[in-house]
C-alpha cells in the first residue's frame, strides 16, 4: 500500500494537533497517556516519510522535499522522546500556572507548529508556524512559575516575536521582488540576483536569525533554554532552532552558489562569529543549563557556517543539526534528573553526582562529549566534514574561527561538567540515591545512541570529505 | 495615480511615522496607548484610500480588520492590561532617559532615512518604502529602550504595522491572507503577553526584569 | 526713482505693526480674560500703559553703563527694520524689502533678545539676571528651530526670500499640503508659543512662574519700561505676521500696488490675527503650564519637527 505524501504530512501536523486537543477537552486525567501514544504516532508517521516513495511534492498549500523529510523526522523523534520523559518532570513541579494536562496540550501544540512550519510551501506561512511555536512555547518556558522562568519566557515572546517581524518585512520585500513567495517554485526558478534579493536575505538572517539564536541576536536564547523544563529545553534547543534555520535556509538558497554580493561570506562570518562568542561564554557560567545553552548556540554558529559555504559543508550542517538534535536530547535530559536531585542549578553546587546517579552521570558525560565533537559521535563527523569543505573552498579564516571555538567549547563544557558528575561528594560517603524509574535513564539513553549511530553510519561522509581534501569528487 | 491621493498617502505617511517618534518621547503608558490605537488607524485610513485608489475589495477588507483589530480591539485589550496591573499612567523610572530616547528616535530618523534613499532605496527602484522602513527601524528602537512590559508589546504592534504598511505600498497584493492570519497572530501574542507580564509581576520580578539567575 | 505709492504703503506698513502691536495685545488679554469669566481690561488698556510709562520718570540702577538705557532702544530698532521687511500688508516687496531675507530677519530676532538680555544683565539686579540666564537658555534652543523652519521654506521655494513663498504657498495647494510645510507650521507655531510666552511654556500674567521673559524688564522703568513692554508687544506681533502671511494662511493678499489694496490686506491680516488669538486662547485654556525643565522638551520637539520638515523634502520632494 503506498500512502500519499500529502495524508502523511497531515496526519504529522493533525496527530499532535489532535493530542492537544484531546488532552484539554477529552479526558484531562488521560493527557498522559494520549500525549504519548500520539507522539509514538506521530514518530512512526515520519519514519514513513523516509521510505515513502513520494519524496517531494509542491504546488498547493503543502509542499515537501527531503530537506523536509529529514527536519520532521527530528522533530517527531525528539517530540516523542520529551513526551515520554516529561512526567519524571511534572512530578518534581510544586507550584504552577497551568495543569498538567495543558502542559502536554502546549507540548503537542508546539510540536504540530513546528511540524506545520516544514509542511507549507509558502514562506509567509512558514513565519506564521514560526511565530505559532514562540507563542506556544513561551507558555511552557514559564511553567512553573518561578520569577526566573517567568521573566525567560517574556524576554523570549518579545525578543523572537520582535525578531521574527523583520524577517516578515524581508518576506514582503521577497514578494515584491518576485511577486511569489512559494519557496519551491521560486527555488525552481530562481529569481535573478539584484540588490533587492541581497536585501532579502540580510534581512532574513537577522529575522530568523533572532529565532535560530545567532550573536548579537543571542539574548533570549540562554535566558529561555536554562529556565524551561528540561524536556522543553530539549525541544527548544534540538528542533526548534533548526526549524528556525530550515526557513532561513528555504530564503538562502535562492542565492546563486558564487558572487551572492558577499553574503556567503557574511552569512559565514555571522556563523563563526556566533560560535566564537558562544564558546568563550561558557566559561564563568554558574548555572549547567545554561552551559548547554551556549552549546547550542555554538552548534548553530557552526551549521550556520556549512550553510553558508554550501557543498559538502552543507551535508556537514545537516548531519550536524541531526547528532546535535539527539545529543542535546540526552544532554537536557540528563540535567533534569540532576536538577531534581540535586534541588540546584548551580554548578558549584552539584557534586560527587557521579556516585548519587551512576547511570544518569556516565550518560551527561557522554552527552558532554557528544555535543562538543568527540568521536565517535555524529557531531564529530559532522564537524570534519565542514572543516573539510571549508578547507577545499580555502575559507582559512572560518577554519580557525571554527577550530579554536569547538576547543574553547570542548573545554568550557566538558570540564565544569566533569567536576559535577566525578568529584567527591561531602560527606564523602554519601550512598547512592534511590533510582528515579526507568526512564529517566532509557530517554536519554536512546538519545545518545541515536547520536553515537549517526556517528558510526555516517563514515562514508568521513572518508567523502577525505576524498574531496585530497582533491577528488565528492562520491 | 491621481495626485491628490498621491499626496494624502504621503501626509498619512508622515503622520503615521509621527505616531512613531511620540510614542518614543512618551513617558507614560496610557498615552503610547492611544498613539498606537491612532497609529493603526491611520494605517487603517492609508488602506482604506489604496483599496478605493486600485478598486480592491480584498485591501478594503484588509483596511477594515486592520481598524477593528489593531485600532480598536487591541489597544481595547491592551488598556485592560494595564488597569489590571493597576499601571495606567505609570510614569518609566526617569524622564531623562525618555528625552534621550526622543532624540535618538528623530536621529535614527534622519540617519535611516539617508540609509533608505541612499543604499537600500535604489535597489528597490523608488523612495516609497522609506516610511514603512523608518517604521519598523523606530519599532525596534522602541523594543529595545524600554524595560516596560506593556511598551514592548507596544513596539512589537508597531513593527507590524510596518510590515503591513510595507505591503500596500510597495508590495501590492503581498498575501493579503496571509496578513489576515498574522492579525490573529498578533492577537495570541498580545494575550500571551499579557498572561505573562501578569505572571512577572505576580512572581516579584522587577520592571526592569533584572534576575540573578539570567545573567552571563 | 522713488515710487511715491510704495513709500505710502511703507509708511502703512511700520504704523500697522507699531500701532497694532499694542492692539493685538490687548485684544489678547481681553479674550483671555472672557475664557475666565472675567470681564478684562479695554483692548485700549496697552496703550494706555504706554502713554503712562513714558510720561513717567525713568531711574537707572547704580553701577549700570550705557547697555542698560541702549537695550531696548536697539531691540526696538531691530523689530522696526523686521516690520518693514516681511510681508505684512503687502504680497509683494517693498522698497526696503531687499535689506534683509528670512535668516536675516531670524537673526534680527536673535539681535533684539540679546541686547535686551545684555540690559537685564547690566542692570546688577539678580532677578533680572535670572530672567536673562533663563531667557538665554531657551533662545539657545529656540533659535536652531526658527532656523531650522526657515530652512525648510528655503527648500520649498528654492530661496528664502519670503515674499516668494508666500506666492508659492498661496498658489499651490500640493505645496501647501506637502509634508515639509506642514511640519514646518507645525514647528514655527510651537516656536510661537514659546517665543511670545504662552501656555504651556509660560504662565501668563504679572507674577509669572517661569521669570523667563518679562523678568528681564524688573530693573527698567519709565520710558525704558515702556519700550521693553513695546518690543514683547511688536515681537509677538511680528512673529504672529510672519506665522500667518508666510507659513499658515497666505492667502487673500491683493498684489494691487495701491493704497487702497494695502488697507484692504491690512483689514484681512487683522481677521487672520482674530482667528490665530482665537487658536492660542482655546490652547491657552486646555493646557497646563509644563515644567521649567520641560522646556527644552518642548523646543527639542519643535526642532525635530523642523529637522524632519526638511528631511522630508529630502525623502519625498514637494510634489
Amino acid at each position: 500500500m503506498i500512502v500519499p505524501g500529502e495524508l502523511l504530512w497531515l496526519a504529522l501536523v493533525g496527530l499532535p494537533t489532535a493530542s492537544a486537543l484531546g488532552c484539554v477537552v477529552l479526558s484531562p486525567r488521560l493527557a498522559e497517556r494520549i500525549a504519548r501514544a500520539a507522539s509514538l504516532a506521530t514518530l512512526a508517521v515520519a519514519l514513513l516519510l523516509l521510505v515513502g516513495p513520494a519524496r517531494g511534492s509542491a504546488g498547493g498549500i503543502l509542499g515537501w522535499d527531503a530537506l523536509s523529510d529529514l527536519f520532521a523526522v527530528l522533530v517527531a523523534a525528539l517530540y516523542a522522546l520529551s513526551t515520554w520523559e516529561s512526567s519524571l518532570y511534572l512530578a518534581s513541579v510544586r507550584a504552577s500556572a497551568l495543569s498538567p494536562s495543558n502542559y502536554y496540550a502546549l507540548l503537542g501544540g508546539f510540536a504540530a507548529a513546528m511540524l506545520a512550519t516544514l509542511s507549507v510551501s509558502d514562506l509567509a506561512l512558514m513565519w506564521i508556524g514560526l511565530e505559532a511555536t514562540t507563542v506556544v512555547s513561551a507558555l511552557l518556558v514559564m511553567y512553573d512559575r518561578r520569577p526566573a522562568s517567568v521573566e525567560a519566557a517574556w524576554r523570549y515572546t518579545l525578543i523572537a516575536s520582535g525578531g521574527l517581524a523583520v524577517g516578515l518585512f524581508a518576506l514582503a520585500l521577497l514578494y515584491r521582488e518576485t511577486g511569489s513567495l512559494d519557496a519551491f517554485a521560486l527555488a525552481a526558478h530562481p529569481p535573478a540576483l539584484t540588490a533587492a534579493l541581497a536585501l532579502v536575505v540580510a534581512l532574513a538572517l537577522i529575522g530568523f536569525g533572532t529565532k535560530v539564536g545567532l550573536f548579537p541576536m543571542h539574548a533570549w536564547l540562554p535566558d529561555t533554554h536554562s529556565e524551561a523544563p528540561a524536556p522543553v529545553s530539549a525541544l527548544l534547543s534540538g528542533v526548534l532552532l533548526p526549524t528556525a534555520l530550515y526557513v532561513f535556509l528555504r530564503i538562502y538558497d535562492l542565492l546563486p552558489s558564487t558572487g551572492a554580493l558577499g553574503l556567503h561570506e557574511l552569512v559565514v562570518a555571522v556563523g563563526a562569529l556566533t560560535a566564537l562568542v558562544a564558546a568563550f561564554l561558557t566559561f564563568g557560567q554558574r548555572s549547567y543549563k545554561r552551559l548547554f545553552a551556549y552549546s547550542s548556540m555554538e552548534n548553530m554558529g557552526i551549521a550556520l557556517v556549512g550553510i553558508g559555504l554550501g557543498g559538502i559543508a552543507l551535508y556537514g550542517a545537516l548531519l550536524l543539526l541531526v547528532a546535535h538534535a539527539f545529543a542535546k536530547s540526552s544532554a537536557f535530559s540528563c540535567a533534569g534528573t540532576a536538577l531534581r536531585t540535586t534541588g540546584t542549578s548551580r554548578i558549584d553546587a552539584v557534586r560527587g553526582f557521579g556516585r548519587r546517579r551512576p547511570r544518569t552521570g556516565v550518560l551527561w558525560i557522554l552527552s558532554g562529549l557528544a555535543v562538543t565533537g568527540a568521536p565517535p559521535f555524529g557531531s564529530f563527523v559532522a564537524e570534519f566534514v565542514i572543516l573539510t569543505g571549508a578547507l577545499a573552498q580555502g575559507a582559512y579564516a572560518a577554519v580557525a574561527a571554527l577550530i579554536v571555538a569547538l576547543a574553547v567549547a570542548f573545554a568550557g563544557i566538558n570540564y565544569p561538567l566533569g567536576r559535577m558528575v566525578f568529584s567527591r561528594t561531602d560527606p564523602p560517603d554519601r550512598p547512592a540515591d534511590v533510582p528515579e524509574g526507568w526512564l529517566s535513564t532509557v530517554v536519554p539513553g536512546i538519545a545518545l545512541g541515536v547520536a553515537l549511530a549517526v556517528g558510526l553510519g555516517s563514515i562514508p561522509y568521513l572518508t567523502g570529505a577525505v576524498r574531496i581534501a585530497a582533491g577528488g569528487g565528492f562520491p | 495615480m491621481a495626485v491628490g491621493s498621491a499626496q494624502a498617502t504621503v501626509l498619512l505617511g508622515v503622520a503615521i511615522l509621527l505616531t512613531a517618534l511620540y510614542l518614543q518621547s512618551e513617558s507614560f503608558v496610557g498615552p503610547q496607548i492611544r498613539a498606537i490605537a491612532l497609529q493603526s488607524l491611520l494605517l487603517g485610513g492609508l488602506l482604506t484610500l489604496l483599496a478605493v485608489e486600485q478598486g480592491s475589495l480584498v485591501l478594503a477588507a484588509l483596511a477594515a480588520l486592520t481598524v477593528g483589530i489593531r485600532a480598536l480591539l487591541l489597544p481595547y485589550i491592551l488598556a485592560r492590561q494595564a488597569e489590571a496591573f493597576r499601571l495606567p499612567e505609570r510614569e518609566l523610572r526617569a524622564g531623562r532617559r525618555v528625552r534621550g530616547h526622543a532624540l535618538a528616535a528623530v536621529l535614527l530618523a534622519v540617519v535611516g532615512g539617508g540609509l533608505y534613499l541612499e543604499v537600500i532605496g535604489p535597489a528597490l527602484g523608488g523612495p516609497d518604502g522609506v516610511i514603512p522602513f523608518l517604521l519598523l527601524l523606530e519599532g525596534l528602537l522602541l523594543l529595545a529602550s524600554r524595560s516596560n512590559a506593556l511598551v514592548r508589546v507596544i513596539a512589537y504592534l508597531e513593527e507590524e504595522n510596518a510590515v503591513v504598511l510595507l505591503g500596500a505600498l510597495i508590495a501590492a497584493g503581498f498575501s493579503i491572507l496571509v496578513e489576515s492570519v498574522v492579525l490573529l497572530d498578533l492577537i495570541g501574542v498580545v494575550l500571551v503577553a499579557g498572561f505573562l507580564s501578569r505572571h512577572r509581576t505576580a512572581a516579584g520580578v522587577p520592571e526592569e526584569g533584572f534576575v540573578e539567575e539570567l545573567t552571563g | 526713482m522713488v515710487d511715491i505709492a510704495a513709500q505710502e504703503i511703507n509708511l502703512l506698513q511700520a504704523a500697522v505693526v507699531l500701532f497694532g502691536a499694542p492692539l493685538l495685545a490687548g485684544v489678547y488679554a481681553r479674550a483671555r480674560a472672557w475664557t475666565e469669566s472675567r470681564q478684562g481690561p479695554s483692548v485700549l488698556q496697552p496703550y494706555y500703559d504706554l502713554a503712562k510709562y513714558l510720561r513717567k520718570e525713568t531711574l537707572l540702577p547704580d553701577g549700570s553703563s550705557a547697555v542698560f538705557v541702549l537695550g531696548p532702544l536697539v531691540a526696538f530698532g531691530a523689530y522696526l527694520t523686521i516690520a518693514v521687511v516681511v510681508p505684512v500688508v503687502t504680497p509683494y516687496p517693498l522698497p526696503y524689502a531687499g535689506l534683509v531675507d528670512l535668516l536675516g530677519g531670524g537673526l534680527l530676532f536673535g539681535l533684539a533678545a540679546l541686547v535686551v538680555a545684555l540690559a537685564a544683565l547690566d542692570s546688577g539686579s539678580n532677578y533680572a539676571a535670572l530672567g536673562a540666564s533663563r531667557a538665554t537658555v531657551f533662545g539657545a534652543f529656540g533659535e536652531p528651530v526658527l532656523i531650522m523652519v526657515f530652512v525648510a521654506v528655503a527648500v520649498i521655494t528654492g530661496t528664502n526670500n519670503p515674499y516668494v513663498t508666500t506666492q508659492l504657498l498661496a498658489g499651490s495647494a500640493s505645496a501647501y499640503l506637502s509634508p515639509t510645510h506642514l511640519l514646518a507650521t507645525a514647528a514655527f507655531f510651537l516656536l510661537l508659543l514659546a517665543e511670545t510666552g504662552k501656555l504651556p511654556v509660560e504662565s501668563p500674567g504679572h507674577l509669572e512662574f517661569g521669570l523667563m521673559g518679562e523678568a528681564q524688564a524688573y530693573e527698567h522703568s519709565g520710558r525704558l519700561y515702556g519700550l521693553l513692554q513695546w518690543d514683547g508687544w511688536l515681537k509677538q506681533f511680528l512673529l504672529a505676521t510672519i506665522f500667518l502671511n508666510v507659513f499658515a494662511a497666505p492667502w487673500g493678499l491683493s498684489a494691487s500696488p495701491t493704497l487702497a489694496a494695502a488697507l484692504a490686506n491690512t483689514g484681512l491680516l487683522g481677521a487672520k490675527l482674530a482667528g490665530l488669538a482665537g487658536l492660542l486662547v482655546l490652547v491657552e485654556a486646555s493646557l497646563a503650564k509644563i515644567r521649567l525643565f520641560k522646556v527644552q522638551d518642548f523646543l527639542v520637539i519643535a526642532f525635530s519637527l523642523g529637522l524632519l520638515s526638511v528631511v522630508t523634502w529630502l525623502w519625498l520632494g514637494v510634489s
